[in-house]
């Protein structure tokens, strides 16, 4: 018999949101629902095979908490695991996800605000699987995912839709950490885009400095997109408080776009905080310099 | 408008509730219903008469599956949680579950602070006296009232601690999520009960609606509203184009238990500013 344990989230928050156009009109929402990591509930366990070997699975959903939508799937997947890593199947957060989120001072937030992701393929990946070699090396981590479009072949292209290739080393030791993450996905008549994140962070032990950057190129395009995130994550007992400064080069005319994020977040417990979001973008080049966009965010964040 | 003289006969009805507990990293309830009833239903309206067999949920309105939990966080003060599915059950075969009442939230002796989709004010002080526990057609709440009886999303919900035994007051705010504010919604409910005997209960709750008095998405004339009025006689079309940019709905609720039975009145109310109509509901059970 599998051992199977409940766990979840529940992540809601007080949002107040504006944006300006290029013309200086401005225009404020308030909505309330996720700014953090939003909410999940799941299902996972193992069964232990023997031999140092086990079978792990996880079923899991994003319930709506704040609206009467239907809960969409999540990370769900069931895999093997033992001496020789471990391989999973089912849909995921990508390793190219998880190596900008390693070195993200404000956790990734969902609250946004974020210019730096601009690699496509760093999100929840669908028909995926995923091989993470064991530790040889000590500090050195392997991952690589493969994730299908499912197209039908012979596709009416010669090439399947979306596909995607991607690895991710990570390397730390001591104070130091350190990811790089690179990924090909196909596209429509032999088109296809080459994406990448490379990752640095320190601890100097009250602070964390964190850095990353990223680029995403499709082979019909003559320059690639570009993003950088620098953040600081200070820890103060109970509270933590973090900064990220990114900037983005998006499309071919390369628009520039900066982008800020202050996050104060305070420990109830270990799973339960409180957590305040101050963030902002702003357009500074091409026809739409000037526009903007900023949100304050207070919300309850609970896991179980 | 429809004028509706409708008949309910409930052939069969079966209701299972069950509970169980499984520890994860805090302690997690699973709780849910399943309620299921076979339904005849006769409407005569101004377009002739029709009749309606159905397998529907009767006594909850939903068939529902629940997560609920909390966690003591000291002093007093513990996280409470809560997600929720509806139209979990086996009467559709392709239902898909949808979030019912979810939330997250604190309580402590600050009062109770919950964020999410939840129970409005109105239900809290007005549903909850009925005697039909809000089976669709003979509640005296029934249906008619938006405002009434349906969770209300995006929704942060304050109640007081108790100053006085037996008072219980609780503040709703909605937001629409519209940069017009539109769908926006304040309520509020004052409750005084011996928790035995005797149960008083006054709510109000205020909808901002959009400048021609329309509900979001409910503009009239639309087929999904001509289909909704048609086929259900409990469903109000407000169709006021010359109307105002609010709809109030104000419900008072008394009850008295005497042992072998139980004297209920309720009256709710529902407006749209600057309308002349009126909805009101008044029932003695």
């Amino acid at each position: 018999m599998a051992n199977v344990t409940i766990f979840g989230i529940v992540d809601n928050a007080y949002n107040m949101t504006s944006t300006t156009t290029v013309a200086g009109v401005k225009s404020k929402t308030t909505t309330v629902g996720g700014a953090y990591t939003g909410s999940e509930l799941g299902f996972k366990g193992s069964e232990d095979l023997g031999g140092g070997m086990k079978a792990d699975l996880q079923i899991h959903f994003a319930p709506s908490t704040d609206t009467a939508a239907a809960p969409t799937g999540y990370q769900s997947h069931v895999g093997l695991s033992g001496g020789f890593g471990s391989l999973k199947a089912g849909q995921f957060f990508s390793p190219m996800f998880f190596n900008n989120a390693s070195f993200d001072a404000s956790g990734y937030s969902a609250f946004g605000y974020n210019e730096a992701a601009v690699n496509s393929t760093a999100t929840l990946t669908s028909n995926a699987v995923q091989y993470d070699l064991p530790t040889i090396i000590q500090g050195l981590g392997v991952s690589y995912m493969t994730a299908k479009g499912e197209v039908a072949r012979p596709a009416a292209t010669a090439t399947a839709l979306n596909d995607i290739s991607n690895i991710r080393l990570t390397y730390a030791t001591g104070a130091l950490s350190a990811g790089i993450s690179t990924a090909t996905q196909k596209g429509a008549a032999g088109a296809s885009t080459k994406q990448s994140s490379s990752g640095l962070s320190y601890d100097l032990g009250m602070a964390k400095l964190m850095y990353y950057v990223t680029s995403s190129k499709a082979t019909t395009a003559s320059v690639s997109d570009k993003g950088t995130n620098f953040g600081i994550s200070i820890s103060l007992g109970a509270t933590t408080i973090g900064f990220t400064s990114s900037s983005a080069k998006k499309g071919a005319t390369q628009i520039e776009s900066s982008g800020s994020i202050l996050q104060v977040k305070y420990d109830l417990s270990k799973r339960t905080s409180v957590i305040a979001q101050n963030g902002s973008t702003k357009i500074t080049s091409g026809a739409s310099k000037g526009s903007s966009a900023a949100g304050t965010s207070v919300g309850l964040w609970h896991s179980f | 408008m429809f004028k509706n003289l409708k008949t309910v006969l409930h052939f069969f009805l079966f209701s299972l509730f069950a509970s169980t507990s499984l520890s994860a990293y805090s302690e997690v309830t699973i709780s849910g219903t399943v309620d299921q009833a076979y339904e005849t239903v006769k409407l005569t309206n101004i377009t002739g008469q029709y009749k309606l067999n159905r397998i529907e949920p009767t006594l909850s309105n939903y068939n529902e599956l629940k997560f609920t939990g909390s966690e003591n966080l000291g002093p007093g003060l513990k996280a409470i949680f809560e997600i929720s599915f509806k139209d979990v059950g086996p009467d559709d075969a392709d239902k898909i579950a949808s979030n019912y009442t979810s939330f997250v939230g604190l309580d402590g002796s600050f009062g109770k602070l919950k964020i999410g989709q939840q129970w409005r004010p109105m239900f809290n002080a007005v549903a909850y006296i009925d005697p039909t526990q809000l089976v669709y057609v003979p509640g005296f709440v029934g249906t008619s009232a938006g405002l009434a009886t349906t969770p209300l999303a995006n929704s942060i919900t304050y109640n007081l601690p108790s100053f006085i035994p037996g008072f219980f007051v609780q503040y709703q705010k909605g937001y629409g999520e519209t940069s017009t504010r539109q769908g926006d919604s304040t309520g509020l409910n004052l409750i005084f009960t011996d928790g035995e005997k005797f149960f008083i209960a006054y709510a109000t709750n205020v909808e901002k609606m959009n400048s021609v008095g329309n509900f979001e998405g409910a503009a009239a004339g639309t087929s999904t509203i001509a289909q909704l009025g048609a086929l259900s006689p409990y469903f109000t079309i407000y169709d006021s184009t010359n109307g105002g940019e609010r709809r109030m709905a104000t419900g008072v609720a008394a009850s008295y238990n005497f042992g072998p039975f139980k004297l209920v009145y309720g009256n709710l109310s529902e407006k749209v500013e600057g309308t002349v109509a009126k909805k009101t509901q008044k029932s003695w059970e």
